[in-house]
């Protein structure tokens, strides 16, 4: 018999209304609450990463008391995190590939990028671990067949696996972490080539082969620089982009328009969806079409770079709620697409792309309705928006670059409309139409080629306008922390204040930002002197306390090596503009008072125009010896249209006060031989006698014992690299540091150091820090001592 | 995610910098139910009752001001201006309707920071006055819905007036009833002599004629009061 309650007692029933109460009470969660999603699960990410415990018990506590207001979100967080937790050890491996094998058989997994003699890509060998292999490319010949790889090919090759290097300076780039974020352990350095063949390929690696035709199609019929800034911005990929082009987009904060972008997405979107439209698809059906097939095929032939990952994402999330006739927030989207993206590849949150994408989204929806709200004119729209984008991205541009440049803001507002909506379509229709009828392709690369020639030369120009150039350095935790905060605050501010007005906030920002970094400067009582980490050469950055100046001796430099035109990168690596301006600008020094030149060799002096045109130099030191060649006088001449003092000192010379002093030793009169002419400096810092000898050699110390032979010396900069030239047992018997650095590269070619040197400072009981083995040094001294002495490695 | 007032739908109103991590759910209309209010503001209002002159024919602009307070304007008038949020219009008075007559007083937090702004903006420093029910009225209605606009400032407001007598409901006369209408419903209460020479802002629900806060005015004119504005939720 059937009672009344009977439907009330069936178990299942109840499961079923619950489940089907829950789901929606969820999705309605996710879409009011998504950003607290993403925060969990970037916590959880952050703390499998560098597991810090005092933070993460510090942050997940305020957090937590924070959600504790609101029960369903703190289940859900938890869930979250929990989950985030789980998904990044089950996506972390270890390696499972024996480092002493030496034959492999690999599949292509990547385009093989190609850039003069280098050849780099990613490889999948054993069972299924990627590796990062690296070529030189030997011939021209080789150069041709090697451009014939395409992903999904299995080539076997002989190579040796090495760990990939870490960061030889502080602050520096860290190409180890870089890989291990992209879950890869090893690097493979490829001797040789042995067979390949096509494998079977997936529909993923056919598009990625179709993507590298169209690339190689660019760079065959069209001329540089403008085929590496097609490839950018239609196939995103930078990686044929013209070195000192790139640098001026990075510098001056326009890099994200190279990179395929949001906006390009959105661009590419709209423009199909209209011309769809045009031909008379009825709405529907291109909402389909869009949403099955342009989208993620567009994706894919960009290169899935994350900020395209972001948009594309975002964009099927909105098509799919369009086509189910259901309103969703737009930001519902953004926390979709990111937790998509962090569950897929954790590793991602590393990567600035990633980072600058969703921060600089996160903030143009949040404040889109109040801009909305304020002002109708696209014009000004634009000119609010920009300066959103900017002040979201700038805690992150400060972490990577350590500067922003003021002219940021005025570039965006001229380069965004006119790359994204002129010159990307043009960029799309050039490609599209050199592959179907190649004659009219270049007629409209003409035009191309037309705007952004002179768009070009401004950018450079606008570059080498150093005094715009806001050098912060790069902040550490709590400074990170509180730019945060500062921008963060700088957002609710703008958005309550809606007096016309308020468009000047971001100039407040920016001098508050300035003033405390001044200010800091001030009242740091902490000096520091850096032995860089350049390879085979020196430099040496000392940081005088309490905003007392800076002085940099020696800039690096590698020798030029003659290159026939293929060996030829787009690129070109040079020591004093990739590494020691960057040094300078990590540390937050905005100007070089003293640049020393000890002698005239060029891994000493080669990286000086390097520096120079990225940091502001007031003067160039040279000594009485300096033997400047033709190269070096044209050098000297470019430095002094510069408005750089070129100051020729004598022995003897002093700068600063008893207690914290540079002095000129030597040369006292001109010496014919280069380095026993090197410009020698003894400096007292923190209470300790610094002495950095340049070049000199054995000679050149018995000269400078007999000048001076009561030589104190506390911390030695040993001679011309450790060489056996240099370093005579009575000079370091007479002088008998406490402490000797040696700043050498790696597997140089000369032997540097040499063993006896080696010896004779073991003999003494004098403990050696080396640049090649330990990277950079820095000793960190304060009025009267010496703080701390750390390593980069 | 909030429930409409208005509809009752869910919606999700915009995500803002100040309210980025706190849980209060916002009361107020969705974005279709807010598009049907026409907000009241920018540089083409009456000087006076704060009208939007876009709206009406030529005919009945005369300069800066609607023909309407030309007409007040030639008269002894008590009160220097009305401002209000929104025009009256079809949907505003539903809203009112619902607000009023039904009871549905929860409306009113759709309306709470625009109005507080408001206040800010034009009328800051003076005294908010609501404009008071007959006993008999507050016992049918049970509550009056000017004091709970008022009650929304940022400042206590002030019952300096009385209705002593029983009237009919101005909605129900026509608009040559309420402008004849020569007796003033209003006194001042006992202790309203210590706000002598203020500034206030007399608080009302519609202003439609302008009658019922021109009364008000008078009333408080005993007072020789700085200033007299009035501040009413739909014009």
């Amino acid at each position: 018999m059937q009672t009344a309650y009977d439907d009330i007692r069936r178990p299942t029933n109840t499961l079923w209304f619950s489940s089907a109460r829950f789901g929606p009470a969820l999705a309605l969660q996710g879409f009011r609450y998504g950003h607290w999603w993403v925060l969990s699960a970037i916590l959880a990410i952050a703390l499998c990463d560098n597991p810090n415990v005092p933070t993460a018990l510090a942050a997940s506590g305020c957090i937590l008391y924070l959600l504790w207001k609101n029960k369903p979100l703190f289940l859900t967080f938890t869930v979250i995190f929990i989950l985030m937790v789980l998904d990044f050890h089950w996506q972390t491996v270890p390696t499972t590939l024996n480092s002493r094998q030496t034959d492999w058989i690999g599949r292509v997994s990547s385009i093989p990028e190609i850039n003069g003699d280098r050849f780099v890509a990613y490889l999948r060998l054993g069972k299924n671990e990627s590796v990062y292999a690296v070529y030189r490319i030997k011939s021209r010949e080789e150069k041709q067949t090697l451009s014939r790889l395409t992903p999904g090919m299995i080539c076997a090759l002989r190579g040796t696996l090495t760990k990939p290097s870490a960061a030889g300076n502080f602050d520096a780039f860290d190409f180890r972490t870089y890989l291990r974020h992209k879950g890869i352990h090893w690097q493979l350095t490829v001797d040789q080539w042995a067979t390949c063949h096509e494998g079977r390929i997936s529909l993923m690696e056919r598009i990625q082969q179709l993507r590298q035709r169209g690339i190689q199609t660019v760079d065959a019929k069209l001329a540089p620089p403008m085929s590496g800034l097609i490839n950018a911005l239609v196939f995103g990929n930078q990686s044929e982009m013209d070195g000192g082009l790139a640098e001026a987009y990075r510098n001056l904060g326009l890099i994200h328009l190279l990179a395929v972008s949001g906006l390009h997405v959105v661009v590419v979107i709209g423009l199909s969806h209209r011309l769809l439209i045009r031909v008379g698809m009825l709405k529907e059906h291109v909402q389909w079409l869009l949403f099955l097939i342009i989208i993620p095929l567009y994706a894919v032939l960009t290169g899935l770079s994350p900020s395209v990952v972001r948009a594309s994402l975002m964009a099927e999330w909105l098509l799919f709620f369009r086509i189910a006739r259901r309103a969703v927030p737009t930001v519902s989207a953004l926390s979709f697409a990111c937790l998509m993206q962090l569950a897929y590849d954790p590793g991602s949150l590393f990567d600035i792309g990633f980072e600058l994408s969703y921060l600089i989204t996160f903030a143009i929806i949040v404040s889109a309705p109040t801009v909305q709200k304020r002002v109708q004119n696209p014009l000004s729209k634009t000119f609010i928006i920009t300066g959103i984008a900017q002040i979201a991205a700038f805690p992150i541009i400060c972490y990577y670059f350590y500067s922003f440049s003021l002219l940021s803001f005025v570039l965006n507002l001229f380069y965004v409309p006119l790359i994204s909506f002129v010159i990307l379509p043009l960029a799309i229709v050039t490609v599209v139409l050199l592959i179907l009828f190649p004659p009219c392709g270049l007629f409209v690369f003409g035009f191309l080629d037309m705007i952004m020639t002179p768009a070009h030369s401004l950018l450079l120009n606008c570059e080498h306008l150093l005094l715009f150039n806001l050098i912060i350095g790069r902040p550490g935790a709590w400074g990170l922390v509180g730019i945060s905060l500062c921008a963060f605050g700088l957002l609710i501010l703008w958005e309550k204040w809606s007096h016309p007005f308020s468009i000047f906030l971001p100039v407040a920002f920016y001098l508050v930002i300035g003033f405390c970094h001044v200010a800091a400067q001030w009242i740091n009582p902490y000096g520091s002197v850096t032995f860089l980490d350049v390879g085979q050469g020196d430099s040496i950055l000392i940081r005088f306390p309490h905003r007392q100046g800076a002085m940099l001796i020696d800039t690096g430099g590698s020798l030029p090596i003659k290159k026939a035109d293929w060996q030829k990168r787009t690129d070109p690596f040079d020591v004093g503009s990739d590494v020691v301006s960057q040094q300078i600008k990590a540390m937050g020094i905005s100007k070089i008072d003293w640049l020393v030149l000890t002698h005239r060799d060029w891994d000493h002096i080669g990286g000086l125009n390097g520096v120079i045109d990225h940091i502001r130099v007031a003067n160039i030191v040279i000594g009485k010896a300096f033997q400047a060649t033709n190269t070096e006088k044209k050098w000297f001449e470019r430095a002094k249209n510069m408005r750089i003092h070129i100051v020729n000192v004598p022995a003897g010379a002093q700068w600063g006060t008893e207690n914290l002093y540079v002095k000129v030793l030597w040369p006292k009169t001109a010496i014919s031989d280069s380095n026993n002419g090197s410009l020698v400096l003894l400096a007292k810092m923190g209470g300790v006698h610094f002495l950095f000898t340049g070049d000199l050699e054995k000679e050149g110390e018995a000269g400078l014992l007999q000048q001076i032979p009561n030589l104190h010396v506390d911390v030695l900069k040993v001679g011309h690299h450790g060489s056996r030239t240099s370093s005579s047992e009575a000079f370091i018997q007479a002088i008998h540091p406490k402490l000797a650095i040696i700043s050498v590269g790696k597997n140089n070619r000369f032997g540097h150091p040499h063993k006896e040197v080696l010896a004779v400072f073991k003999k003494y009981h004098i403990p050696i820090l080396r640049t090649d083995r330990d990277g950079a040094v820095r000793i960190v001294f304060t009025s009267n001592r010496i703080l701390q002495i750390k390593h980069a490695k | 995610m909030s429930q409409c007032l208005w509809c009752g739908n869910t919606y999700f109103p915009p995500l803002r910098w100040a309210k980025l991590f706190s849980f209060q759910e916002q009361r107020g209309f969705c974005g279709r139910c807010r598009s049907k209010l026409h907000r009241l503001e920018g540089p083409d209002l009456c000087a006076k009752c704060g009208r939007d002159l876009k709206q009406l024919p030529e005919a009945f602009v005369s300069g800066e001001v609607c023909t309407d307070c030309r007409k007040w304007q030639s008269t002894d008038d008590p009160l220097l201006w009305n401002r209000s949020l929104f025009s009256y219009n079809a949907f505003m008075r539903e809203v009112m309707t619902r607000f009023k007559f039904r009871g549905d007083a929860i409306l009113i937090e759709a309306f709470h920071d625009e109005w507080q702004a408001l206040y800010k903006k034009y009328f800051k420093g003076c005294i908010p006055v609501p404009i008071p029910l007959s006993a008999e009225r507050l016992a049918e209605r049970h509550f009056n819905q000017a004091e709970l606009l008022a009650n929304c400032l940022p400042v206590p407001p002030a019952p300096l007036l009385i209705r002593p007598k029983h009237t009919e409901k101005q909605s129900k006369k026509s608009r040559s009833e309420r402008l004849s209408s020569g007796e003033n419903p209003f006194a001042l209460s006992e202790d309203a002599s210590m706000y002598t020479g203020k500034r206030f802002v007399i608080i009302d629900d519609i202003y439609t004629t302008g009658t019922t806060v021109r009364h008000a005015a008078h009333a408080l004119s005993t007072l020789w009061p700085a200033a007299v504005y009035s501040m009413c939720l739909a014009r």
